[in-house]
């Protein structure tokens, strides 16, 4: 008689153990080093990029005064300008749509971590592009270092028609070919 | 006429050319090898996959689940559950999906799980489909397909029997003997890890385990292969899957959605992506090899060098004698080069043979052991620039003792000495 009252008990163990697998997940955080992904498909350009916030603007808190608040109204006009993050001398591209989440515009945050106060936070911002001839398109340039004082490293990766693959630019290397 | 004299005065020396010839055959050996494989390998490991957008396993090291999932060097960390295969091979963006289990094997080669999406879906080298030799993809449980090398070294036809055993080494202790596969179907040669494996279906691994606990065959649990049938053989876990996408634009955020999984400890690699970072890595390293065989080759021309200005003290004599029935200073000048060349042109063809000797035997250990596909031709262009240039540098290096022989020739070479 006694067993059958720790048969829910111990389902209810058994059946919550893979969502318990995952309850401390923390991503990785890199001051000085950012994500840059590009892919291109037909006529398709998609664009992704994210960086912690003190690589654009130095700090990673809500503006305190006036200097931060423009500091931080600056960085999201020059995201706006996808060329900024990714330029391709070939294929025609336009942007077409671009979607930019702050790191202290909280409607935009990721979800699972509400409430939580953040130790850090970040920009990212996605960009459609369309354009006339994109299988044209064999090397991006990047004007993040020159814009930006902040970055130090970014990894790109990228696919195309030809395949995937992988750069890592610097402050002299903002140039990468996609063969 | 200067050919034949110059090949006439070193066989006079046979022993000392001999050694040098060898010498200077080892530094090719060594340049032309360090190129060929490094190219080779960076060719075999690019082909081996095309057209799969992601790899996805149980959390490791990218380079580790592209290893053993595609070119089955080493073992999983962890399998994956079946459920997280389904729930994501069944996503909108995903086209197809190959799942994988691995684990078994016959004869040394590994056994694949998989399904007969893996015959349609698969590509290799530039988007090619794997094709039939033989036969056709396996349909029911106890079916398997060969690996073109493992027909061809075990000499399988379709039709053929074979048990799997447990594990992977070469002569495993527990088999499934009670479960014999019936050979169906035997793919053509792809020169790349596919060609040396034994592939049978997901249902067909469940159904050699269904009696195993532990890793080990139960005895007195014996259930047959015909009543495993009635078993439920839907696998629990594999060990990873590909997937291939509707297009190529979702590809990060589905990885994004896969390597952030809460259910379960995944991640999804981009097999092109971790090629490139792998050849990064070891670019360093290449480097060095490179450079330490140019250094070994022009250690040798300048032994070549060094023998002929050792010689010039004791050929004093016969390049004397030359002057005095008529040859110019300048053809003994051009007499010691003509030597020099002829001896790094020996010394180039018998380590290029020596080379593809080598490449002729070390191929076959190569495939099955590091799953590296060496072609055995070593010359390209770019080897023609290398041997060029080793011609360039000998005819430099051999100036010295040419020179010599152009100056001294008559003076030193007809004193007589007591």
């Amino acid at each position: 008689m006694k067993s059958r009252i720790f048969i829910p008990f111990l389902s209810l163990c058994l059946f919550s153990a893979p969502t318990l697998a995952e309850k401390r997940h923390h991503d990785a955080h890199t001051h000085g080093a950012a994500e840059l992904n590009i892919v291109i498909e037909n006529d398709t350009v998609l664009i992704e990029f994210e960086s912690p916030a003190v690589n654009l603007i130095g700090f990673e808190h809500k503006p305190r005064n006036d200097a931060q608040q423009l500091e931080l109204q600056n960085a999201l006009a020059l995201l706006n300008d996808v060329d900024i993050i990714a330029s391709f001398e070939k294929g025609e591209c336009r942007a077409a749509e671009t979607h930019i989440s702050g790191p202290f515009d909280n409607d935009d945050q990721e979800g699972s971590e509400q409430g939580e106060p953040e130790e850090h936070s970040e920009f990212h911002a996605t960009y459609t592009l369309s354009c006339q001839n994109a299988s044209a398109i064999d090397s991006v340039r990047t004007q993040l270092f020159d814009r930006f004082p902040g970055f130090e490293a970014i990894r790109v990766r990228w696919v195309g028609s030809k395949g995937q693959g992988t750069a890592l630019l610097n402050n002299q290397s903002t140039i990468f070919s996609i063969e | 006429m200067m050919l034949k004299l110059a090949i006439a005065s070193l066989w006079n020396r046979k022993l000392t050319v001999t050694l040098t010839v060898l010498s200077i055959a080892v530094g090719v050996f060594l340049l032309l090898g360090v190129e060929h494989i490094r190219s080779e390998a960076k060719n075999s490991f690019s082909k081996t996959v095309s057209g799969v957008d992601l790899i996805v396993g149980a959390r490791t090291g990218p380079l580790n689940l592209l290893l053993y999932s595609v070119f089955h060097i080493g073992n999983a960390s962890n399998n994956i559950s079946w459920q997280s295969y389904r729930e994501f091979s069944q996503k909108p963006e995903v086209a197809w999906s190959i799942p994988i289990s691995l684990g078994d094997s016959h004869k040394g080669y590994r056994v694949v799980g998989t399904s007969r999406d893996f015959f349609e879906h698969f590509h290799y080298g530039q988007k090619q489909n794997l094709a039939f030799k033989s036969g056709r993809a396996f349909d029911s449980v106890y079916e398997a397909v060969l690996g073109a090398q493992v027909a061809k070294t075990l000499d399988y036809q379709p039709g053929q029997s074979i048990t799997l055993a447990h594990g992977i080494a070469k002569v495993g202790f527990s088999k499934h003997d009670d479960k014999p596969f019936i050979v169906t179907g035997i793919l053509a040669p792809t020169g790349t890890p596919v060609d040396q494996a034994v592939y049978v279906s997901l249902a067909g691994i469940e159904a050699i385990h269904i009696n195993w606990q532990g890793g080990v065959h139960i005895p007195g649990r014996s259930i047959g292969a015909e009543d495993a049938l009635k078993h439920d053989l839907t696998p629990k876990s594999i060990t990873a899957f590909m997937v291939g996408l509707n297009s190529k634009i979702s590809l990060f955020s589905l990885q994004r959605e896969i390597n952030n999984y809460r259910d379960e400890a995944l991640v999804g690699i981009m097999p092109g992506i971790t090629l490139m970072e792998l050849w990064q890595m070891i670019g360093a390293l290449e480097n060095i090899l490179q450079l330490i065989s140019i250094l070994v080759l022009f250690a040798t021309l300048m032994g070549l060098s060094t023998m002929l200005l050792a010689s010039m003290k004791e050929r004093e004599r016969e390049m004397a004698v030359l002057r005095a029935i008529g040859a110019h200073a300048g053809s003994l000048f051009f007499l010691i080069e003509i030597e020099a060349l002829v001896v790094t042109v020996t010394g180039i063809l018998v380590g290029s043979t020596a080379l593809c000797i080598a490449l002729l035997t070390a191929r076959t250990e190569l495939s099955e052991q590091y799953g590296l596909f060496i072609g055995i031709n070593p010359f390209t262009p770019l080897t023609f620039q290398y041997l060029l240039g080793i011609l360039a540098v000998s005819f430099i290096l051999a100036l010295l003792p040419s020179i010599s022989a152009y100056r001294n020739s008559l003076g030193s070479g007809l004193v007589v000495r007591t």
